[in-house]
């Protein structure tokens, strides 16, 4: 730096004009810029106004002395260590020179003053404050210097931290802003330009005019009132892409605020949601489609239903055709149709912009299509589409099957109650006619063979009634209409009617029949049922415990207040695998070729005893024959009178 | 006198065969139409044994027929039915098919002894 050297100031002061100026001529013509104060009051007025490299100040004088003027400066922050030189008179004694140095005298000259001392003191004092004065100016040029320099460096690492966040802006998937306070866009980085299609800076423009139609409004309120509040913004909303389609994005701003708290911008980012929330969508989809297919055996309204959830999620109009599951066997096979379509949606029959074929096994069953007014698909969507094909035919497939069972089980039946009828128009015809025969032989006295083999003939027409009857009753059982005539029942009598009934056939199986009938056990039942449901259990007992003892007990549960019935044999007993079988249609413990019979008595007597309101279960130690027990919760022990 | 109801021939003929060898007159039909000519032609049965299941006119509309009639509402009936949750009719008893030769007579001896 080449500044210009500093003027040295020097203020001369003395109440006296000549001495002035005497001091003045002394000390012209060395440079420096004298200022003269005729008073101590004009002196401190002076040295308020500017800084002197020294002072030269006579001791007495007028008001104010030298002192006090030196003493009052000293007091001053600008004047504490200027120099200051007393002039002093000759009588001067040694008490005003000490009393000089201690108010802040550096020196002093006895007057008359001698110009050269005088001279060469002053220019030691403005050496000095030359001196002085290049240190600080150093000082004060060295420390700008260095404010410069840090102010370059902040300058620069401003300008490269603010690379730097366009670097990263630019490298992150993210659509990233900011905008001033106000809200004004100041900067999209490169992916907002990708996205919109839009030359870097026409993208700059509000990101509120991408945003869909539907949420723009909504969304800029919540923008608006963001700004207003100073606080975090977050939405999801579509945003326009530059192909026109619009995608779903998360978008975030939060407030950039400096050291104060004020807000200085708003940083933002545009995160797209699309993939993950299509991919979510498509899942929950998947997921109840699933769950309305497979609930509903009926195939129409599971299609139904899968139509009403695309056009919700996916479409704006669906429909699903296929081969209607219940028709197939009629001549032209009926369809399902099922059309869903948002007002103003194009057919999907025709303009149908995703479809999928429906498969069933290897089989195309029909077809699902979507159309949509302004939605673009993409190959997950097709990819889940055919998937729901995929299980919109498993769902008619199974419907078919479902009814094909159905069907067959109801032709069955339908067999079954026709044919038991059929059988037993003949078996009325054989049962009388025989019955005659009997009664014929009885009063004629006939041959005793003859008499022995109508009776053979006679029990087995009704043994073969009583087959015909249990298919009957399977029908009846499976269609439901099954129907209890109730009346007033003894336990003990009707199980003393079966036991007798039975009697011959418990004979010639060599089964001792033993009945332990607690009394008085009575309540509504129907008879005719309840003596069919002994007369199984029982007939069982003889077919499988031939030889062995047969034990029927009449009792009480007590615990479960109802009467029971234990027909307890001692055959082959059932193994404890089958124990949980025996009850159901067409099965049996025993292998069919060793006994006979067509499986159905257990299941008609467990359905009997259902129908009252009652249980049957089965105890058995294989080897050591076989307990069945039959609760009947309708009849109870007489109650004491 | 029993009228036999019955459109099966074998059936018929059982009826009537055991009905008769018991000691009592029979008469038969084959249908329910039939066996209206039957009663509105000549005199009335002590007894009607009716089948339900017929062609041309089955034992519900036979019995309606009989009901509306001011000479045959008061002939007994005994109805033979095929199952038990067939529809009910008015009639002094009902016995199930197939019928056991003394489960028939009984049946037919209680309603004429009365």
């Amino acid at each position: 730096m080449t500044d210009p050297p500093p003027t040295i100031e020097i203020l001369l002061v003395d109440d006296r004009t000549e001495d002035l100026t005497a001091l003045s001529a002394v000390l012209a013509g060395d440079g420096y810029e004298l200022i003269s104060a005729r008073s101590g009051a004009d002196a401190l007025l002076r040295a308020l106004e500017r800084d002197f490299a020294v002072i030269v100040l006579d001791v007495m004088m007028p008001d104010i002395d030298g002192f006090e003027v030196a003493s009052l400066l000293r007091k001053r922050r600008r004047s504490a260590h200027t120099p200051i030189i007393f002039l002093t008179g000759a009588e001067t004694d040694a008490g005003a020179i000490y009393r000089a140095y201690s108010v802040g005298a550096v020196d002093y000259l006895m007057k008359p003053v001698d110009a050269d001392v005088l001279r060469a003191k002053v220019a030691i004092f403005a050496d000095l404050f030359r001196m002085d004065l290049r240190i600080r100016q150093q000082a004060e040029a060295l420390l700008s210097s260095e404010r410069r320099l840090r102010e370059m460096e902040i300058q620069q690492l401003k300008l490269a931290n603010e690379r730097r966040y366009r670097n990263l802006a630019d490298a992150i998937p993210q659509i990233v802003w900011t905008t001033d306070a106000r809200g004004e866009a100041t900067y999209f980085n490169q992916r907002w330009a990708a996205y919109t299609g839009l030359p870097v800076g026409e993208a700059a423009l509000s990101w509120l005019d991408a945003v869909h139609p539907d949420e723009r409004a909504a969304c800029g309120a919540r923008w608006g009132d963001a700004l207003a509040a100073g606080k975090a913004f977050e939405l999801e909303c579509r945003l326009r892409a530059g192909d026109g389609a619009y995608r779903w994005h998360l978008c975030r701003a939060v407030p950039d605020r400096d050291g104060k708290g004020a807000i200085v911008a708003w940083l933002g980012t545009h995160t797209d949601l699309d993939e993950v929330l299509r991919a979510r969508l498509r899942a929950e989809l998947l997921a109840d489609a699933g769950v309305a297919l497979a609930s509903s055996l009926d195939a129409r309204a599971g299609l139904r239903r899968l139509a009403d959830m695309l056009v919700v999620e996916l479409a704006d109009a669906c429909s699903i055709d296929a081969i209607d599951p219940l028709d197939e066997d009629g001549e032209a096979p009926g369809s399902i149709a099922v059309v869903r379509r948002d007002p103003g949606a194009p057919d999907p029959r025709t303009d149908g912009a995703l479809v999928a074929p429906i498969v069933a096994g290897d089989r195309e069953v029909g077809a699902i299509a979507c159309a949509a007014r302004d939605r673009a698909w993409d190959a997950a969507d097709r990819a889940m589409l055919a998937d729901l094909g995929r299980r919109a035919g498993a769902a008619v497939e199974n419907a078919r099957q479902y009814a094909r069972a159905e069907r067959a089980v109801r032709v069955r039946d339908e067999f079954l109650s026709v044919a038991s009828h059929e059988l037993r128009t003949p078996l009325s015809a054989l049962m009388l006619q025989l019955g005659g025969l009997e009664h014929m032989i009885a009063d004629g006295g006939a041959d005793d063979r003859i008499a022995k083999k109508t009776a053979a003939a006679l029990r087995h027409t009704h043994r073969l009634a009583k087959l015909v009857e249990s298919l009957l009753d399977v029908s009846r059982l499976a269609a439901g209409r099954l129907t209890l005539t109730v009346e007033d029942c003894d336990l003990g009598e009707l199980v003393q009617e079966v036991t007798e009934r039975l009697g011959d056939e418990a004979r010639r199986a060599g089964c001792p029949l033993i009945v332990r009938a607690q009394p008085g056990l009575h309540g509504a039942c129907d008879r005719l049922r309840v003596e069919q449901v002994l007369t199984n259990l029982l007939g069982n007992a003889l077919k499988y415990g031939a030889g062995h003892p047969i034990e029927i007990d009449v009792g009480e549960d007590l615990a479960r207040d109802a009467a029971t019935v234990t027909v307890r044999d001692h055959g082959i007993g059932i193994a404890p695998d089958d124990l949980p079988r025996i009850f159901d249609r067409f099965e049996r413990a025993a292998p069919a070729r060793h006994y006979g019979g067509l499986g159905l008595g257990l299941y008609i007597a467990r359905e009997i005893v259902q129908a009252h309101g009652g249980w049957i279960r089965a105890d058995s130690v294989p080897g050591d024959g076989a307990t069945f027990t039959v609760g009947l919760p309708s009849l109870h022990a007489e109650s004491a009178p | 006198m029993i009228l036999v109801v019955e459109d099966d021939t074998d059936v018929r003929e059982a009826y009537q065969d055991v009905l008769a060898e018991a000691g009592y007159d029979v008469e038969t039909a084959a249908n329910g139409a039939a066996a209206l000519d039957r009663l509105r032609g000549g005199d009335a049965p002590d007894l009607v044994l009716l089948d339900l299941m017929m062609p041309v006119m089955d034992g519900w509309q036979l019995r309606a027929m009989m009901e509306q009639d001011a000479r045959l509402r008061d002939i007994p009936v005994i109805v033979v039915t095929a199952t038990r949750e067939e529809r009910e009719l008015p009639c002094v008893a009902r016995l199930l098919k197939p019928v056991p030769f003394e489960d028939l007579l009984d049946a037919v001896a209680r309603v004429l002894r009365s």
